[in-house]
């Protein structure tokens, strides 16, 4: 009766598809459903011949796979990965993902499956480098959308001539402007600094501003330089966003 | 920009053990694992190892070399893998092939910001995890991977 349902299957798949033994009761799946690196899904079927329905899973091959680049180690990814399990109908058993269906569903359940495979590899996307390079989005999101009364202007070149030495975004609500700079890397943060000391050396009337990503993401020789150099800092974009306003307020009252 | 000839360089440059893995794999899931780091000999560029094995299926493995750059990306730069079912390089052209083989990343994926090391060949340099972890040792050249792997190089006549 299998066979039937399987040879169902193939045809829907327009012979893309076919079935080899892995181990005893456990049939690896071919057919096109490829991971981005270009190897096919493990996915294999196996009989449960006590309710007679099929159990499509992966036996633990796709968290494997993600481990390569990402673990599932705090509330929140965890949180994320068990809502693609439910919208999926995935089961997770000790990292066992499966689904059990019916034989005339093999075909649904196989892509339901798949779906949800591509889903829970692609958490790797939610990687801290992946989102730290939305940082100077989030950043340019909030100085343009919460302190445009401070008139932001972004990419300032404070030295005619000299675009090697670039702000992120000057603040020219008063006599002395405000440059920031936004730090999310070592590379960046020895540019703020170098760009700090320039400004200083070629006396320009300002007042220097930066805002970390977060503390971790520079050392602490970086943050020495830079703290020297810079007038004022928050440590994180959080922080940023929770006292920039005042911050800025305060500044204008003092110029 | 990483051109392909600087990936492997980058691949092939003399490496050293700099936090070493644990000594016994830990089990996760239904895979175990160990993880390590390394730098370059001159200690210029970081990199990291790891290393899956699956618990019931133990031709499926992974032993990839990660690159850690300075502006804070990683690039999977290469993997072995185990004899895993089907791999191919395009898709949508398919020839697939079985077998053992290895993951290297190019530099029009990286160029298209795909950090997958799509890159496929079939090898026979291993034909188990054991032999795998010796030829990535000596592939990517780990100087010191003897401290930490002391039987990786002994060659098992029955294998």
């Amino acid at each position: 009766m299998i066979e039937e349902y399987l040879n169902r299957i193939k045809e829907q798949f327009n012979n893309f598809f076919y079935l080899k033994e892995k181990r005893e009761n456990i049939l690896q799946v071919f057919a096109p459903f490829y991971h981005a690196d270009g190897d096919m899904m493990d996915i294999f079927l196996s009989e449960i011949l006590e309710t007679g329905l099929i159990r499509i899973s992966d036996y633990g091959l796709t968290l494997m796979r993600l481990s390569y680049s990402f673990d599932i180690d705090t509330p929140n990814k965890e949180k994320i990965f068990n809502k693609i399990l439910a919208e999926n109908s995935i089961q997770n058993e000790n990292g066992n993902l499966f689904i059990e269906v019916k034989p005339e569903y093999i075909y649904h359940g196989l892509m339901l499956f798949a779906q949800g495979i591509s889903k829970i590899v692609n958490m790797r996307l939610y990687k801290r480098e992946v989102i730290h390079s939305l940082f100077f989005e989030l950043l340019e999101e909030f100085v343009m959308d919460k302190l445009q009364k401070y008139n932001p202007q972004k990419r300032f070149y404070p030295l005619p001539g000299h675009e090697e030495y670039e702000v992120d975004f000057c603040f020219n609500h008063r006599k002395r402007p405000i440059y920031l700079f936004g730090v999310n890397n070592s590379a960046n943060a020895r540019l703020a600094t170098i760009s700090c000391q320039k400004f200083i050396a070629e006396k320009l009337n300002f007042s220097s501003l930066i805002t970390l990503e977060d503390l971790d993401v520079i050392g602490k020789k970086d943050q020495a330089r830079l703290m020297s150099a810079a007038d004022k800092q928050f440590p994180s974009l959080e922080e940023f966003k929770k006292n920039a306003e005042e911050y800025l307020q305060r500044e204008e009252q003092l110029n | 920009m990483l051109t392909d000839e600087l990936i492997l360089k980058l691949i092939r440059e003399e490496k050293v053990v700099t936090e070493p893995p644990q000594k016994e794999f830990r089990v996760e899931n239904q895979h175990l694992r160990k993880d390590f780091q390394l730098t370059s000999s001159d200690g210029t560029r970081k990199y990291s190892v790891f290393m899956r094995l699956h618990i019931t299926f133990r031709e499926n493995f992974s032993i990839g070399l990660v690159y850690h750059s300075e502006e804070g990306t990683s690039i999977n730069l290469f993997r072995c893998n185990g004899n895993h079912g089907e791999a191919t390089i395009d898709i949508l052209n398919s020839i697939p092939h079985f077998g053992y083989h290895t993951h290297r990343i190019t530099s029009e994926l990286i160029e298209n910001n795909i950090n997958d090391p799509k890159h496929s060949d079939l090898t026979k340099e291993y034909a188990s995890f054991e032999q795998a972890l010796n030829y990535f040792c000596q592939y990517v050249n780990i100087t010191d991977s003897d401290n930490y792997f002391p039987n990786i190089n002994q060659i098992n006549m029955f294998e």
